[in-house]
């Protein structure tokens, strides 16, 4: 099972994802417009999220240490 | 019918190297500690499931079936592969000349240990001379790529000390090639442009007050609900669910958690809110004014961040290690 941790607006929250890893960067950004929308992640829920509310965040892949895949879902933010 | 308790309260005894924090990493799974323990180095650890309990220091075991990393040292840096500068773990206390060839093994977790030293050639001799009598490799022959970088590190450690820049690896990366190329002139000329970033930073980023209050802290999926007595439980979590490596944890005033951690060879410094891991200064430039990224961010997704700083050659570190 991957999970997918979403970033926005400076709270963190997992989501286990249980489908397949190899999710497209627009489905992703989908799912995780739903569950923030639904309240499926604790603590971020936004009933009124906007429709391009991840539209420009950066996706991360990354292979846990448990070895479960883990996808980000973080702001893109300057450096400089 | 088989008893699995006894396969539970199974004890095993190993030697095992403990570089920080609460975690220790044999050949098959990372282990957990009770509590940080004093200092660094080899220990005996009883191993029940997945915890580890320190006994006795240790000498360390036969390394050699662990991968061979070699390069060369400049300072505690093994300096190897695609200018790649490692800091490696219980090194001796003895430190080997600047640009020697060195060996080292790479433990499970990643940390790089020192083994001994090679052979030198002439290239290592006249870099060398050339370091101590400040020029630049210019004219050398016979100066491979990893000490062509170690030279350029090794020339920017000096001129750090001498204009009291202090500077990490992945910071300057990208000037390495001048470096060598130049001398002490080169390194000068990329410290001082970390110095003005850093400087341009400060000057945009006086102290912040801390925002309270702003929003509940997220509730996991799994883990124990966020409070702040378990702060370091959850920061730990957050940096290794990321690849990063918790080091030491200091609370701060205002609710505030000052977290040290190892991430792809670097060490950071990073303070954020004890609650909800919201990044309060990142310790590392991320923007300036309404567009600082700092806030946007958790220590859950920062690594992420810090790892396309490094990709990009964009990394200015304005929170010291020391």
């Amino acid at each position: 099972m991957a999970i997918l941790n979403i970033t926005y607006n400076g709270l963190s929250a997992d989501y286990p994802l249980d489908m397949n890893y190899d999710l497209s960067d627009a489905d992703v950004r989908r799912i995780a417009l739903e569950v923030v929308r639904s309240g499926g992640v604790g603590g971020l829920q936004i009933a009124n999220l906007d429709e391009r509310a991840f539209a420009a965040h950066v996706i991360d892949r990354f292979q846990g240490q448990d070895g479960a895949p883990r996808i980000y879902l973080r702001p893109k933010v300057p450096f400089g | 019918m088989a008893d699995y308790r006894k396969f539970l309260s199974k004890v095993e005894t190993s030697v095992l190297p403990y570089f920080g924090g609460t975690r220790v990493d044999t050949s098959s799974r990372r282990l957990r500690l009770p509590s940080a323990l004093d200092a660094p180095g080899w220990y005996t650890f009883e191993i029940k499931g997945r915890e580890a309990f320190p006994k006795d220091p240790a000498d360390a075991p036969d390394l050699s079936d662990l991968p061979l990393a070699r390069g060369h040292v400049v300072g505690r840096w093994l300096v190897g592969d695609n200018a790649g500068a490692v800091e490696m773990e219980l090194f001796s206390e003895e430190e080997p000349p600047v640009l020697a060839p060195c060996r080292a093994r790479v433990w499970y977790g990643g940390e790089v240990l020192f083994e001994g030293l090679d052979f030198e050639g002439e290239a290592e001799l006249s870099a060398r001379e050339a370091l101590e009598d400040g020029r630049s490799l210019e004219g050398i022959k016979g100066v491979g790529a990893p000490l062509r970088a170690a030279f350029a590190y090794a020339v920017l450690a000096r001129t750090s000390r001498e204009l009291t820049i202090p500077f990490s690896p992945k910071e300057v990366r990208k000037d390495l090639l001048t470096i060598a190329g130049t001398g002490p002139d080169g390194a000068a000329s990329s410290l001082r442009r970390l110095e003005h970033e850093r400087r341009m930073w400060r000057a945009l980023h006086p102290e912040e007050a801390l925002l309270r209050g702003e929003a509940p802290p997220p509730v996991r999926h799994h883990g124990p609900q966020p409070t702040l007595a378990n702060a370091e439980e959850r920061a730990d979590a957050a940096l290794e669910a990321a690849g990063a490596r918790l080091l030491a944890v200091r609370r701060l005033g205002d609710r505030q958690l000052e977290v040290r951690y190892r991430f792809m060879d670097e060490r950071f410094v990073t303070v954020c809110d004890a609650l909800t891991l919201q990044i309060h200064d990142a310790g590392v430039c991320l923007g300036h004014g309404e567009e600082r990224g700092d806030r946007l961010l958790t220590l859950e997704s920062l690594p992420s961040v810090i790892k396309e700083a490094i990709d990009t050659d964009v990394l200015v570190i304005t929170r010291g290690f020391a």
